[in-house]
């Protein structure tokens, strides 16, 4: 294991964990100065019944919920963010309350930026550290165990004007808490907690063996893995487990603190831009490329990936080559468990991606800023190349 | 108790670090300027930046920087400054720019190190990152390439004649471009 020659890491989420943690969050908003949250979240959410479980949990405090904005779409956009920072404002509401998976947190963090800074153009945040002013306070409740976006410094949001997609991090996008509460995942079907599942591991693996790896994101990364391997099909196959729910939620937080201190590589680059082109949900996607990211990389990070060999459940043979080949083939042997017992595509074409989009994912995923931190350079004919192999 | 030398009382080191790297940011947006002129990769990869797309690489908090511009087929050196710029990259500080312009990191590693940020879009970031790369290849000695870039590029047939334009024509414009 090597120290690097430099590193920063900045994680200051409170996390509150455990059976009924829901029922902290007026708590929590007392103690973060707020009296009037803004709940954001979606649909989905709604259906499941999650919604009133955070209603449910004001009964008898002091705190209240200014504004529900429950239409939060599969991407979050200006557009939608402008509109809910208005709710916000007109309902006086003091704090946001995410309650979602990876589209209602980046949107609750946008809004977070336009209600602080007073602005409806998100464009001029573009980047990195760009925020200067203290954010509103900002708890997350996660009902899917994947994104990890509790626990990160960084909001993917539209712009409908430009059709791009906005890349912004700073410190300050970090939530104040985050409350892990099993109830709150249990209802997700077996497809999407396997493809959240991977999309978790995704960010572990790549965490470790990624350009700005350091020893903390690396113990992180550790335990998440190991939390995901003990938990994960046991999840799929029993989705009332809680005990395995929780653990998985804890390994989505873990894997999230670490890849957004450590960020990721070709996995991601290739998953964004097969998202941005054919609408591949992220998770299901770096379920895909995981296994052909983690090859691609031997040939500079074998060592360090060899490294995870004994989680993966594979006897160190002494040969780093050998060794990450083991980890690549039980990730593609997870896979295809996760195949069998819920259906879970395996290959771009079980994901319903056309053949012929796979030169625009090229090109796109080249533009990616994860790509820049992956170990081996990718140029557009390695891009490409990864592509026909993950169809 | 001591004062901050902060602006005022700047030691010699930090003097002589801010002239290399002030004279490096002149070299890299001349031969920005000449390279785009001549090699087809680069022209090709300016072919997806909108016209006057304006990309400014400097020293926070008010340290030297430059700024190209693209123009046509090709870039223009603007000079010293921002320039209005939509694109920065910004290095933390003196040392961290120092660090990459005398080739003894990439500029990758200083995106991981945190010693850099880009203000800006990052889909247009990697587009200039792969749009240095190529001028780099051209401006930096190979021994120092093989350190600080994930897969040294190779020098062949035409690039030979880019390189040696490059040579001839790099030190009249640094003249030129002094006073920008």
């Amino acid at each position: 294991m090597t120290i690097p020659n430099y590193y920063e890491f900045f994680c200051p989420v409170k996390i509150v964990c455990g059976a009924q943690a829901l029922k902290n969050l007026p708590y929590e908003m007392e103690q973060l100065g707020a009296r009037r949250a803004l709940i954001v979240t979606d649909p989905g959410v709604v259906a499941a019944g999650l919604l009133k479980q955070v209603q449910a949990a004001f009964e008898g405090s002091d705190r209240e919920i200014g504004a529900i904005f429950d239409q939060t779409p599969p991407d979050s956009s200006d557009k939608v963010i402008n509109q809910v920072a208005k709710l916000f404002n007109e309902k006086k509401c003091d704090c946001l309350v995410a309650v979602g998976g990876g589209s209602s947190i980046d949107t609750a963090k946008g809004i977070n930026i336009v209600v602080t800074e007073g602005t409806d153009d998100l464009l001029q945040f573009q980047g990195a550290e760009r925020l200067k002013k203290p954010m509103k306070p900002f708890i997350v409740i996660p009902t899917t165990a994947g994104t990890g976006s509790e626990a990160t410094m960084a909001a993917v949001i539209t712009n409908t004007e430009k059709k791009i997609k906005m890349s912004i991090t700073s410190y300050k996008l970090l939530p104040n808490v985050a409350i892990l509460d099993p109830k709150m995942t249990l209802t997700m079907p077996p497809k999407i907690t396997a493809a959240t599942g991977m999309d978790a591991l995704t960010h572990a693996v790549e965490a470790y063996y990624c350009m700005q790896k350091n020893p903390v994101s690396d113990s992180l990364s550790l335990v998440a893995i190991k939390l995901i391997l003990e938990n994960l099909v046991q999840v799929v196959q029993n989705g009332n487990d809680e005990k395995a729910r929780l653990a998985m939620a804890n390994a989505a937080l873990l894997a999230g603190m670490s890849f957004s201190n450590s960020l990721v590589g070709v996995v991601h680059s290739l998953a964004h831009a097969t998202g941005g082109v054919c609408h591949v949900p992220h998770g299901l996607a770096n379920a895909i490329f995981l296994p052909w990211g983690v090859e691609y990389n031997i040939g500079k990070k074998a060592a360090i990936i060899a490294e995870l060999a004994p989680l993966f459940g594979a006897k160190p043979t002494g040969n780093a080559s050998q060794d990450a080949a083991a980890v690549v083939q039980a990730i593609r042997d997870l896979n295809s468990k996760l195949k069998s017992i819920c259906g879970m595509a395996t290959t771009l074409k079980e994901a319903g991606v056309p053949e012929d989009k796979l030169e625009a994912i090229s090109k796109v995923a080249l533009n990616d800023g994860t790509m820049a931190m992956n170990p081996e350079e990718v140029n557009l004919q390695d891009a490409l190349g990864l592509l026909k192999k993950a169809y | 108790m001591t004062e901050s030398i902060g602006g005022a009382g700047l030691s010699t080191g930090y003097r002589v670090k801010r002239t290399v790297v002030r004279t490096s940011l002149l070299a890299l947006g001349t031969a920005f300027e000449i390279v785009s002129k001549s090699c087809p990769a680069l022209q090709a990869e300016l072919g997806a930046w909108e016209e006057g797309r304006t990309v400014s690489m400097g020293v926070l908090p008010e340290g030297p920087a430059m700024a190209i511009r693209k123009e046509s087929d090709h870039v223009n050196y603007l000079g010293q400054g921002e320039h209005s710029s939509t694109l920065k990259f910004l290095f933390k500080n003196m040392d961290s720019a120092f660090l990459v312009l005398t080739g003894q990191i990439g500029s990758d590693q200083a995106f991981a190190e945190h010693r850099a940020i880009v203000h800006g879009s990052l889909s247009e970031a990697m587009e200039m990152n792969r749009a240095l790369a190529l001028v780099q290849k051209y401006l930096m000695p190979g021994l120092i390439l093989n350190k600080t870039t994930k897969r040294p590029p190779q020098m062949k047939g035409q690039d030979w004649t880019i390189y040696t334009k490059l040579m001839l024509t790099l030190t009249p414009s640094l003249v030129m471009n002094w006073s920008k």
